[in-house]
């Protein structure tokens, strides 16, 4: 019975680790009032503030703003008492960003916008 | 718990002394120090042929910007960590935020436009319970 219980406990011993990161701040400004072929740099700096990144291509810049979650979980089970031995371990982690990127022409006209919203289905757990 | 800062807060006072079309970029460095990071497009366009890359076919670009979307941009960031061990249960969290100010200059290092955002206030204090 005691070695019983001895067993149990041992293999019922784990740890759980629940980790998070955010860096940056969600995505502000409505991609909606952009209007592509009107829209200038200077309404884009004043809806969004200033861009994460700055990317220069052959026919205009793009700024990027970028939102990033990591949600990391990991439960462990091990036997400690006998063998010192890890049974079970089970990881899951989200890596997801919330991106906008505005491409501009030459002119600093707004020639494209594309938006994406990943960290919304970061799952808590 | 620990806390992380990087380089030193910007000067709200300062910020807000910057004028489109007047401040020259000679100003800004002289006000906010050496930037975090400069713009180098200038070398990279030199001797390149655009017109084939132009979104107006037809029309030549500004010279300016062909050599412009000259920036400097400078960064004050803080970081919060948050951990909790209880060895079958461990917690840990970290956020990072930056205030940013970003500068564009025209070809004559005019400032062009600019952009401020203050992040770091937005740092929850103690993880979650603060969040």
């Amino acid at each position: 019975m005691g070695l019983g219980c001895t067993l149990g406990l041992g293999l019922f011993v784990g740890g759980c680790v629940v980790a998070r990161y955010h860096s940056g701040v969600p995505l502000h400004g409505d991609t909606a009032a952009l209007v592509q072929g009107q829209s200038t740099k200077s309404d884009v700096l004043q809806l969004f503030g200033p861009p994460t990144q700055i990317i220069h291509q052959t026919d205009g810049d793009a700024f990027v703003y970028e939102y990033a979650r990591w949600n990391y979980s990991s439960i462990t089970l091990a036997e400690p008492v006998f063998t010192g031995q890890r049974i079970f371990t089970y990881t899951r982690g989200f890596d997801n960003r919330d991106t906008l990127v505005v491409l501009f022409d030459f002119y600093g006209v707004v020639r494209g916008v594309a938006v994406e919203r990943q960290t919304e289905k970061v799952p808590s757990l | 718990m620990g806390r992380v800062y990087r380089d030193h807060p910007l000067d709200e006072q300062k910020i807000a002394a910057i004028q489109r079309g007047v401040t020259t970029k000679k100003e800004i460095l002289e006000r906010f120090g050496p930037p975090q990071e400069i713009d180098a497009r200038e070398l990279t366009a030199i001797g390149v042929p655009f017109e084939q890359f132009l979104s107006r076919r037809g029309e030549k670009p500004p010279v300016e910007s062909l050599v412009g979307a000259r920036y400097v941009r400078y960064t004050y960031s803080r970081a919060n960590a948050f951990g909790i061990i209880l060895l079958l249960f461990n917690y840990g969290e970290f956020d990072q935020k930056n205030d940013t100010l970003v500068v564009f200059f025209d070809g004559n290092d005019v400032v062009e436009d600019y952009a401020y955002e203050r992040d770091t206030t937005k740092l929850p204090r103690f993880g979650f319970w603060s969040r």
